[in-house]
């Protein structure tokens, strides 16, 4: 039974939900709170049809009830599990005792809901559920970002030390460039100006400089940015495949920011660390011997540890 | 202070990490270590020391140049030669510490080797590791070894003995010392270093600069970096004689952005050498006036290239400039102006104190001394090596890297970066310097060689550097800026499987006419990757135009992963690694791919363990 077609609009790139549970009633209200979410749901009402259905289409989140009218909802999951291990399980229950849930945990289910909870207990569970599968940050942002209130207060204040530090010489202006680009995280425009003003050089002198040089930015950037190396030594150990999973799994090309302003995507000449190859340097940390499968970690662990982190 | 009371110190201070009264542990935290892990480390060593209450002492150290075995510690404890461990981690450090500092356990199974003479219950000498036995380690001479973050254990090691001799000679007698030591440009070209200081020594004008060219953009190289990260004062020593040398009293540092521990360390470096009295006015008491200032580059390749990296230095576009007039008669705001790679003034330094004879004595006729290579790619020896010039390809690659990792076959090693090329295996008896280099079509260049194996696409590499120079060209000449954009779109379409056969002599005559019509060297070599894949690796080129074949599995469009019936078990393995579930089978029986699914990430092949998956 599907109740997608209520939906003319439905996004695929929406996580896939199967939700497995035999009160009809029940199945239909938990489908009902996430197609109003956009999440793209359906449902099955026995065991079987849940493997039939998992057979046919690939899902990111099963939603599963232990108690079933044919097969035991754990057998599912170990089925579900085995053979497609990167399917996320959320268990709920009428009948939640420590030793099932530790069960299920150890078959690789992501969280555990007992009957009866509230609509949004339910869907942050979803949520968190689907974070492991990195559904967060899709959707990269198609225009430049707004700027931030607080960047125009970072950039009097670096102007302020620039205006100490310096003399205004041209030959500074890379430099001030620079130091610009580190506080603000871009170079805005109105920095372009006074940078201008304060080297006596004509503004598009300036402007020239800032779009000749790869390092600078004339737009805002995500909290995180990731780069991706691509020298000779990355490139021969496969960085155009971390550079592939990366977009594929957030919807990112380089140069872009996801919605969300989690991370920017950018990639870089080379970072001289050719020896461990291939690297992804995430906020000017450096990690090693990447492949898509860490990459994907590495990016996890940062939006899971960002303040401002908002599951969808 | 004067340098005498400051050897001295800087010898009681070396005695003392020679033969520590409390066990000193050193790790080396270069770019490579950290990222490895080198910090974890660190951190794991300070908890464990207070756990078991021993008073021991910890030093951050540089690149020893055994990449591929970061992290790596010493362990320095009386009564026994130093001790190095590799491919540690937080539990394995902690372990190694409670081990041989409580129960005097040498912890064999984790160790390296020793450090110095003396080897100990079996585990070798650094100089007898395979990858160590033949280096010759001169611009390298002390990293890894010492704290790059004290002046001392520089001064220690013989550092800024070469300047204080050099103080006592007039210009064109240094400049003479380098000349007899017959050192050579270490940025790629070779220009004679001892010739370049007397072409600007001989200029009359009122300042003079030197420069020291740390704009590593050579994508696989990264000597510089370590160089700068593990022994920042060899560098700065040299840029001093050399300024000394050609009459500056300001020069500038051009390094790269993307190394900020470089960065780090030099402006630690100078403080120091502020304090010492080896920068400003009259340096150790002479009349030489010396001031010199980091600028940071900002990601543009070309800026390597002197006239653009001046361009740069003086706050402009990164633009090469027509030559003549060198730099030596006009460069930085048109005066006289000397620019120095940093391996170079490593080198000069070293000269300096050991003299031209003793330098002189390694290398080929033409090519003098010593040459660091940065080996990547394929190989099992990642790292940092240092060889005599005119060694063999094949010591490097086999003898000192240790061939390719998994068996697998080596086809070639690219040397030089986007401005070298591709040499194969066949003619690795090769010796390195810079006249064989070039006879093969490729150059010297910064030293940066990455290893390629039978699972790398020779097409594919010609086209991934033409993408680099295509990105990388500044725009100035037109042969450079179109011409490299129709070879790369000539390689997209070979890549794509859309190649005619007519298309090789299109590419030959593209690389002629971008060679002869650009201003700068990025121009003139960028067809060397192209040119040097076509001479030697021909065969590849017809596999894709003619039958539309990749055989290393790396054009997308022009191969399939099969699974051998015959070989495969059924062990489900590939299957569950599968993203896409492109791989479909029975449990023990054997699995097919479902090529409409497959995206050819290629992590089947990876864990099949039967080698039951080919590429066809």
């Amino acid at each position: 039974m599907q109740i997608q077609e209520a939906h003319d609009l439905l996004d695929p790139t929406w996580p896939q939900v199967l939700i497995m549970e035999d009160e009809v009633s029940v199945a239909k209200g938990l489908g009902m709170v996430l197609s109003e979410e956009g999440y793209n749901v359906d449902l099955a009402m026995t065991g079987r049809s849940a493997l039939d259905t998992f057979n046919q289409k690939m899902f990111d989140l099963l939603i599963a009830d232990l108690r079933l009218p044919d097969i035991d909802g754990m057998e599912v999951i170990k089925q579900v599990k085995r053979r497609r291990p990167d399917t996320e399980v959320l268990v709920i229950t009428g009948y939640s005792t420590v030793t099932t849930a530790v069960e299920a945990m150890k078959l690789g289910a992501s969280d555990y809901l007992s009957k009866p909870f509230t609509e949004d207990e339910f869907l942050s569970a979803v949520k968190g559920a689907l974070v492991t599968k990195e559904f967060m940050a899709a959707d990269a942002a198609a225009t430049p970002l707004e700027p931030l209130p607080e960047d125009s207060l970072r950039l009097t204040e670096v102007l302020q030390q620039i205006r100490q530090r310096f003399t205004g010489r041209q030959q500074e202006v890379i430099t001030i460039l620079q130091m610009v680009q580190n506080a603000v995280g871009y170079i805005p425009i109105e920095a372009l100006q006074q940078v201008a003003d304060f080297t006596r050089m004509p503004e598009a002198a300036v402007y020239g400089i800032a779009t000749f040089y790869e390092r600078f930015r004339l737009s805002p950037v995500g909290r995180h940015v990731v780069k991706v190396c691509r020298g000779t030594a990355c490139h021969v150990k496969g960085a155009d495949k971390i550079l592939h999973e990366i977009e594929h799994r957030y919807k990112l090309s380089p140069g872009q920011t996801s919605k969300d302003r989690m991370f920017t995507l950018e990639t870089v000449a080379c970072f001289g660390s050719c020896a461990i190859a291939p690297v992804v340097v995430v906020d000017d940390k450096v990690s090693a011997d990447m492949d898509p499968d860490k990459v994907g970690k590495v990016m996890k662990d940062l939006a899971l540890n960002d303040p401002k982190f908002e599951p969808r | 202070m004067d340098f005498a009371d400051l050897k001295t110190q800087a010898e009681r201070e070396w005695q003392w990490l020679e033969n520590p009264p409390q066990p000193l542990i050193q790790i080396g935290t270069g770019t490579c270590g950290r990222a490895s892990g080198a910090d974890k480390v660190m951190e794991s060593v300070r908890k464990t020391l207070k756990k078991i209450q021993v008073m021991a002492r910890t030093m951050e150290v540089g690149c020893i140049g055994m990449c591929y075995l970061e992290p790596l510690m010493t362990l320095r404890k009386r009564g026994h030669p130093p001790i190095l461990y590799g491919n540690l981690t937080s539990a394995k450090a902690a372990d190694i510490i409670t081990r041989f500092l409580l129960d005097g356990d040498l912890c064999l199974e984790l160790s390296i080797c020793t450090l110095g003479e003396q080897s100990r219950n079996g585990i070798p000498r650094l100089q007898d590791h395979p990858m160590m036995r033949t280096q010759c380690r001169i611009a390298l001479r002390n990293c890894g070894l010492i704290d790059p973050s004290n002046i001392l254990h520089y001064i220690a090691r013989g550092g800024y003995q070469g300047l204080s001799r050099a103080l006592q000679m007039d210009g064109a007698e240094v400049a003479e010392v380098i000349r007899k030591a017959g050192l050579r440009g270490r940025g790629g070209a070779g220009f004679p270093t001892g010739l370049k200081w007397e072409l600007t020594l001989k200029e009359k004008a009122e300042a003079k600069y030197i420069v020291c060219n740390a704009d590593e953009g050579d994508p696989g190289a990264f000597m510089d970096r370590a160089l700068l990260e593990g022994d920042p004062h060899s560098v700065l020593e040299g840029m001093l004689i050399a300024a000394h040398a050609i009459g500056a009293a300001e020069g500038f540092i051009y390094v790269r952005a993307e190394y900020p521990l470089a960065i780090a360390r030099l402006e630690k470096a100078l403080e120091q050498m502020q304090r010492c009295n080896l920068l400003g006015k009259s340096v150790l008491g002479s009349k030489f006036d010396f001031n010199v200032h980091i600028q940071e580059g900002a990601g543009a390749f070309v800026c390597g290239e002197e006239t653009a990296l001046m361009a740069s230095v003086q706050g402009s576009r990164g633009l090469p400039t027509p030559k003549p007039p060198y730099p030596a008669q006009s460069g930085l705001w048109d005066k006289p102006t000397c620019i120095n790679n940093v391996e170079t003034l490593s080198n000069v330094s070293a000269i300096l104190e050991n003299g031209a004879e003793w330098y002189a004595a390694s290398g080929t006729k033409k090519s003098k001394g010593t040459k660091t290579f940065s080996l990547a790619g394929k190989i099992r020896y990642t790292g940092l090596i240092e060889v005599p010039l005119g060694t063999t390809l094949k010591e490097i690659v086999y003898d000192i890297g240790g061939g390719a990792p998994n068996g697998k076959k080596i086809k070639g090693v690219q040397t030089g970066g986007p401005s070298g090329g591709c040499i194969p295996a066949s003619l690795f008896d090769l010796t390195v310097d810079y006249e064989s280099l070039a006879e093969a079509g490729s150059i010297m260049g910064s030293g940066g060689m990455v290893v390629l194996d039978q699972s790398t696409c020779m097409v594919d590499v010609a086209r991934y550097f033409l993408s680099f120079t295509q990105a990388e060209s500044c725009g100035k000449c037109l042969p450079c800026r179109l011409g490299t954009h129709q070879m790369l779109r000539v390689l997209e379409e070979i890549c794509e499987g859309r190649g005619k056969p007519d298309y090789l002599e299109l590419l030959r005559g593209l690389s002629e006419t971008v060679q002869k019509g650009s201003l700068c060297g990025l121009g003139q070599t960028a067809p060397n990757p192209v040119q040097t894949t076509l001479r030697y690796f021909l065969d590849e080129f017809d596999r894709h135009i003619t039958d539309g074949k990749c055989d290393a599995g790396v054009c997308l469009p022009l191969f399939h992963y099969e699974i051998d019936p015959q070989l495969c078990n059924g062990c489900g393995l590939c299957r569950r690694k599968c993203s896409t579930g492109a791989i479909v089978g029975e449990r023990k029986e054997p699995h097919f791919i479902d090529q409409a699914k497959c995206s050819k990430c290629g992590i089947c092949l990876q864990s099949c363990k039967l080698e039951a998956i080919g590429i066809h």
